[in-house]
This record gives structure tokens, sequence and C-alpha cells, in this order.
């Protein structure tokens, strides 16, 4: 099975990565996905907004977020990118299907995780978002949702996989999102990142690798495991 | 185009940008056209601001003159009395306006009752008979047809229920700088819209809100529907206008009509010849309006002569109404009352925006339906953030005991 071209990302899965950017060397699971497997981290425009300014966080992000758009890191989804993945011939069409789906969902979710899952769905790529009552939300209001759905944590334990990241680092953004009183997967709460790894089951991996976490059990679409391929 | 707008709405793009959370550097660029403004930042900016999504995203400003997208209620409040503060609080009562209608939405809860009883009441009403008793008959219409008549007491603790299961958007915050006392305005974009109505709490007491509530009713069946609002402030004598005059007399008759008025002093045996200041702690307590609307209805249902009135509008009657009653009481004596879990009752603490730059607090009954839609996972914690106007941290310090059953992975 091919990679996904894209991943749409949400807010608060990279507030933690861009939080914890001096321990995962500065988005390097981010561009690794992109550089070695060619998933394209991306974000729609409410996203951009939200990590804009925060409550707890004012601008604090801009410039990392300037600077990981400006190197392609991350990718803005506008028309233009749209283009490059649907076709110019359907572009039109799919981007107002994309925002009118958007609207439907943010009568449940607020609009960074409605437009993100939104665009996931429409083009049929994994979403990244920490929220799990999000998932529940437009499940339960019989929204389709991406498959699957990853956490900030998929991406920290494939980087660790791949080699991006050491074990001694991954750990280190563990503590400090605990620290921050983000949100960490219960597996990690209060077991060390090689600990709780033992627990997690990862919804991203290398294919060609050694497979780390605990292996995936039947469950729902949004919780499939994916296994990439070098490119 | 949104700059022009805000120019004439007399808002100012950072104050805007503060209270709806968005970066003002982001704020200014989509003001200025530089950025593209999200579809989902355009649909709320057109609900809060009342203009067509299209003409806010349109790039020419010659097409368009001020007047053909401004809507009626920010040319009332570019007025003299008005401070930035008064802008700044209409600004998110309408956001909040918007939510609620989100949340009716997905629960399936919606409450559009006012419609009808209102276009009755207009329907009915005698545009050539005296403006007091066009009031009049319309409270009497309001106090039948929502059950409120069989009351024989003082309605001061139900009113507000009742308007809320109406679809009315009952508020009440402070606005410390701002001489608006109340104000009733309609929130929502066509055909989604509700009446608002506003009572700025600073300074002021439960039985004078009541009455203003009331009278800002009175505007929001009369005069709102075609003024776009109706703005009433701290001591403005404006009786003079006919509207004003209706309004009044809509919320006195609403609130204290003669009969129970008159049932209140018998069952607690006031004779009106020789009434005291004791009598008149009493008939505030139990009528549930602050004391000059009492002399007033007095004067007009023919128990005490005009010539008293005045007398006994001046009664000294604090501190036997603080012995009759705990709305009587300032906040801090009112939650002694309530025992150790009256904070959690009332949310206090629980219920104020603070996204927003300026701060707002919310009705416990639209808190209450966001943190049980949430609980029955008809929406998200990011989207119960936003109803609330706060962050998800916030959502989880002040809601976390009653969010613990949700899934977390």
């Amino acid at each position: 099975m091919a990679n996904p071209r894209l991943l749409l990302c949400d807010t608060d899965s990279l507030i933690q990565l861009l939080l914890t950017a001096q321990h995962n060397q500065n988005l390097a699971p981010l561009r690794v996905l992109r550089d070695s497997y060619g998933i394209q981290p991306t974000i729609v425009e409410e996203v951009e907004t939200e990590l804009m300014w925060t409550r707890r966080y004012g601008s604090r992000f801009v410039p990392l977020l300037k600077k990981a758009t400006g190197s392609g890191v991350i990718e803005r989804l506008d028309v233009t990118v749209l283009g490059r993945h649907v076709g110019q011939a359907i572009v039109k069409s799919v981007h107002s299907g994309f925002q009118s789906l958007g609207q439907q969902y943010s009568k449940h979710a607020d609009p960074g995780e409605a437009y993100t899952f939104a665009a996931a769905v429409t083009l049929g790529v994994p979403a990244l978002s920490n929220d799990k009552t999000a998932v529940d939300a437009l499940d339960y209001n019989g929204m389709a949702l991406p498959s699957p759905v990853l956490r900030a944590f998929d991406i920290l334990v494939f980087s660790y996989q791949v080699g991006a990241l050491a074990e001694k680092e991954c750990d280190r953004v563990r503590k400090e999102l605990i620290q921050l009183r983000e949100h960490v997967p219960r597996a990690f709460q209060n077991a060390s990142f090689a600990d709780g790894l033992a627990q997690f089951c990862p919804r991203i991996l290398d294919g060609g690798m050694k497979a780390v976490g605990i292996a995936p059990t039947p469950g729902p679409a949004y919780a499939a495991q994916i296994l990439c391929t070098r490119k | 185009m949104l700059d022009t707008i805000l120019k004439a709405t007399g808002l100012d793009a950072h104050a805007c940008a503060g209270l709806l959370g968005i970066n003002p550097v982001v704020f200014d660029e989509w003001a200025a056209g530089q950025r593209t403004i999200p579809e989902s930042y355009l649909l709320l900016l057109s609900d809060v601001l009342g203009v067509d999504p299209a003409v806010i995203r349109s790039s020419s400003k010659r097409t368009h003159r001020s007047e053909e997208y401004t809507p009626a209620i920010w040319y009332k409040l570019r007025g003299e009395n008005l401070v930035d503060a008064d802008r700044e609080s209409v600004l998110l009562i309408r956001q909040l306006g918007r939510y609620q209608n989100e949340i009716e939405e997905v629960t399936g809860k919606k409450a559009i009752g006012w419609k009808l009883l209102f276009e009755t009441i207009r329907q009915a009403n005698d545009a050539q008979a005296p403006p007091s008793e066009q009031g009049r008959r319309a409270a009497r219409a309001l106090r039948e047809s929502t059950s409120l008549s069989h009351c024989a007491t003082g309605i001061g603790e139900v009113f507000r229920g009742n308007l809320r299961r109406l679809g009315v958007l009952v508020i009440e915050s402070p606005i410390p700088r701002s001489r608006i006392e109340g104000c009733s305005f309609y929130v929502g974009a066509h055909p989604m819209e509700r009446p608002c109505v506003f009572a700025n709490t600073y300074e002021s007491t439960w039985f004078r809100r009541n009455v203003v509530l009331m009278h800002e009713i009175g505007h929001a069946i009369f005069d709102a529907p075609s003024s776009g609002a109706s703005l009433d402030f701290i001591d403005s004598d404006e009786t003079n206008e006919l509207a004003e005059q209706r309004a009044q007399a809509f919320a006195q008759e609403a609130l204290l009509p003669r009969e129970v008025l008159h049932h209140i002093a018998q069952s607690h045996g006031i004779k009106w010849a020789s009434l005291t200041s004791d009598d008149m702690a009493v008939l505030v307590a139990e009528t549930q309006v602050e004391q000059r609307t009492v002399a007033r209805a007095a004067v007009d249902g023919g128990f005490v002569p005009a010539e008293r009135e005045e007398a006994s509008r001046n009664f000294e009657i604090s501190d036997r109404l603080r012995q009759l009653t705990e709305r009587a009481l300032s906040t801090a004596e009112y939650l002694e009352t309530l025992g150790p879990d009256g904070e959690q009752r009332l949310m206090l603490g629980m219920r104020t925006a603070t996204i927003p730059s300026r701060p707002i607090r919310l009705p416990v009954p639209y808190v209450r339906g966001v943190v049980s839609a949430l609980q029955e996972k008809k929406i998200s914690r990011g989207k119960a953030a936003e109803l609330l106007m706060i962050d998800k941290h916030d959502l989880d310090s002040r809601f976390g005991e009653q969010l613990q059953a949700i899934a977390e992975d």
C-alpha cells in the first residue's frame, strides 16, 4: 500500500511538537515524514490561525510555525495545494465540498479539528489529532472519520523507530509535556518512553523496519495501523 | 472590506481580534485583505458583525457604501453616550447568540416560541392606543401565554427561565465602565435570529435587574426589530419617549400587575393608608421588584395617592429587606447562606469567558447545556471550550470532575 501523500495536522498535536521542538530536533518527526516517506504534514487555515494565538501560549509559536511553513516542513492547505493533489479540473468542487464538510463537522468539533478532519476525509489521508473527544463526537453524530487518526505520540514513536529521534530525546519530550500539563497517552503517563512503548500500540510504523510497541488488535478504522515504506 | 466594515461599526480592529481570540497581526492582515479569512472565521465574523460573508470577503470598497451593509445596531452603538466597552460587549453577546444557536442545533432543543408570541403581541397591538396601554396589554399577553399569570406572587425568580425556554437570550454581566443599564437587540443571521436582552450587573441590584430585563423584553417585542437595538442608560429619564413609556408600562405590568400587588398586600395585612417602611420592604421582597417600581405600581393601581409616591420610593428599607430575602444580600453573604456546595451550584468562577480580552459571564443554563452536550458526546472538548469561550485547559480545570468519564486515549 502506498504511503499517504498528506498528513492533516490539528492544533493540539502540533502544539505538542512545537512545544518540544528543542528536544525533537526542530520538528524532526515532521521532516522525516516529508523527506523520507513523502508524507507532507499539512494544516488547514483554521489550524494556522489557532496556532498564531492561543490563550495559554499567546503568540509563542509564530516564529517556529513561520519557519516550518517557509521551509515546507508544514504546508498550508489552500486551493493551489489542493489542486496539486486532486488536479485542476476538479479542484474547485473538491474545495467547496471540503469547506461544506468542515462546516458540518464544526457543529460538533472546534474549527481546527473540524476542518482538519474534513480535509483528511475529503482527500482520503490520515489526520493528526490528540483529541479523542473530537473523534467520539464526530463518530457519535454519524460523520465520516479519517483513517487513521494519529496522535502526537504516534509521530514520536515513528521517529524513534526510524532512527530520527533517540530514546533519550523521546523521553525528554514526554517529560516536558507532562510538566506542561499537556495530554500524554495513558501508557506514557507514569512510565518512561521505553516502558510506555511496551504498552502502546502505534498507528504508524515503517513496515520495512523492526516493529515497536504492541501489535494492533481489531478496532475502529480511525485506530488502524498504517505501515509506510521509505522512499 | 473588513477594515471598512469595522470603521463603520466603530469597533477597533485590535480590540475585535482580542475579543475573538485571534492574533492581532493576523486580524490586521484579514482586515487589509492581505490574507484570506478562513471559512469558519468568516462565518463567525458575519454573525457577530451582522454583515453578509460575501461582503466581508469582497475586495472592492467602491461597490458598497457603508449604509448598504452596516447593520442598524452599530449605528445606534456609535452614539455619544457609548464607550468602547459597550460596543465590545455587544460583539461578545452576539457571539454568544451564535453559540446558543449552535448548541441548540446539536442538542435538538431549538427554542423558537418567542417568534409566535412576539408576533401575536405585535399583531394584536393597537398602535392608536396610549403607549402605556400598549405596554400593559402586551405584558398581559406575555403572562398569559407563559403561565406567569398563574403566579400570585413575584415572578423575579422564574421569568428568566420562562424567557429562555421561549428562546430569548438573557444575559446579565458586569460592564464596569459603561453607562448602559440594559439593552435589547437581535442576534444571529436571518432566519436564525433571536432576541437578546442584556442587563448590566455592575453596581445594580437583582430587584432592579428584574425590571431592566423585562423593560428590555418590551423593547425587543416592539422596537428592536425595526430600530436594530434599544439601549437604556443608567439614571436616564427618557420616559417621555413613546417607546420608553411603553416598555416601562410593559415591565411594570409583567412583573407587578395590580392583582398581584393587591394579593401580596392583603396576605401580609398591609394597610395602604398607613404604609410603613417595613411594609414596603415586605412588598419589595415578595414582588421581587425594586422599590421605585412598587411605589409606581401602588399609585397606578389606586392603592396610594400620587402625592405619596415619592415618600414611598424613599422609605429606607435596606436593613429590613436583607432580613426578608437573601436576594438583598451581598454576593459574599448570599454564598454563605447556600452552604458548602453553593458556589458549585451557582457555577461561580466557572462561567466567565477567558478567551475574549473583555470578560463576559455566561448564563448558568447555557454553561450546563454545553457541559452536558460534551458528556453526551454531542460535541468535542474543543467545541465545548469554543462555546464557553475558554481554552481546553480552563475547561479541564473548571469541569474536570464532571468530565472524568470521557474517553481518553
